[in-house]
């Protein structure tokens, strides 16, 4: 089950949003369902994740049982929040590797995410260059139909669609039209690879071709 | 309002996306009905699914022209406070002071005029080419690719 998905006993619709003074915690609002502009309920402010992980309630339930039900749903999202970075900073370090081997200029930048599940972040981005062709792998979404992880490929300035990459089955797989291949109505049709530099190779060298 | 480049070209690109996974659900919902006409049960929705996703295109060319222009205008307003052009004047005067090349500023008024046909009729008797989103968002995109960093 994706924990950021977890719901909140008794029906509680839950808010996630940063600590306004600026710390990265993150504050937790749990509204009852169906409770549209009305203020929350109970409000916990989360320090840290894993095992580190600390709640500084500002307004807090009356029983030990619901709280410690609202603080695992809590501790639920910030798991997600933090595996999801993980996976990206992974992806995005392995790309930058392999593109750097290839001789690609590469920079990372940051790109502002909104998720209602686990909060707005900033997520690890990817440009690449090499001479006039220019690449941009950028995360796209946290979770997928049948994917925990959706990140894009362009070529840029244009934002042209190149490939998508899907984590699935335990690793990131490419969905890319290789040359040749049959055309299909959107890039998540198309024959999927699982990632390796051998395959990000070949999708370079494709643009850098294209370029002329 | 303080703007940024590319903040704008990813809000575009951003439309292009939601037509995407538009277009997927109707699709899919005219594809089941076909297979099921009961699955809509009493909802009015049925009868309108053909002319949705017709007319999904241009809805959603619509709404990226409306994003490209407020960026355009966060531009304008940063450069020449209290300055409103109309859109056609906009487009040009931005072009002119970020050196657009003239063949991109042409397909971006390609653009304004095919959705201004879809939005007002030919009232301006313009010579319309109707235009994909993809082709749309590529000529948006790379007109805002013009403007400065940030600004």
């Amino acid at each position: 089950m994706d924990v950021g998905k977890q719901t909140a006993k008794p029906g509680y619709d839950v808010r996630v949003s940063d600590e306004p003074d600026g710390s990265g915690r993150l504050r937790f609002a749990f509204v009852p369902r169906g409770g549209d502009g009305l203020p929350p309920e109970y409000l916990v402010t989360v320090t840290g994740h894993g095992a580190g992980t600390s709640f500084s309630w500002i307004k807090e339930p009356e029983g030990a049982e619901l709280r410690q039900e609202l603080e695992k749903v809590a501790k639920g999202r910030v798991a997600a929040r933090r595996a999801w970075l993980d996976r990206l900073a992974a992806l995005v370090a392995e790309v930058k590797a392999w593109a750097d081997e290839f001789g690609w200029v590469t920079k990372v930048v940051d790109k502002k995410m909104e998720d209602q599940e686990v909060g707005n972040y900033k997520a690890p981005a990817l440009v690449a260059q090499d001479g006039p062709v220019r690449l941009f792998l950028e995360p796209v979404a946290r979770a997928a139909p049948g994917a925990e992880g959706l990140v894009d490929l362009y070529l840029m300035p244009a934002y042209d669609d190149v490939a998508s990459l899907y984590h699935y089955g335990g690793r990131w797989n490419v969905h890319y039209l290789f040359g040749g291949r049959p055309d299909v109505a959107n890039i998540r049709e198309a024959q999927a690879e699982p990632l390796t530099k051998d395959i990000l190779r070949r999708v370079f060298d494709e643009m850098r071709s294209h370029a002329g | 309002m303080p703007g940024d480049r590319e903040e704008w070209g990813q809000r575009v690109k951003s439309i292009e996306r939601q037509f995407g996974a538009a277009r997927f659900a109707v699709d899919r919902l005219r594809n089941d009905l076909r297979r099921d006409p009961t699955i809509a049960g009493r909802s009015p929705v049925a009868p309108y699914v053909a002319d949705t996703l017709r007319d999904l295109a241009v809805t959603y060319l619509v709404r990226m022209f409306a994003e490209f222009e407020s960026g355009l205008r966060s531009f304008w307003g940063a450069v020449k406070p209290g300055k409103k052009p109309m859109t056609e004047q906009l487009i040009n005067g931005v072009a002119s002071k970020c050196r657009v090349p003239d063949p991109l500023r042409v397909e971006v008024h390609q653009v304004r005029a095919y959705r201004n046909r879809v939005v007002h009729g030919n009232e301006y008797d313009e010579a319309v080419t109707p235009v994909s989103v993809a082709d749309a968002r590529r000529s948006l995109v790379l007109f805002l690719n013009r403007l400065p960093f940030e600004w």
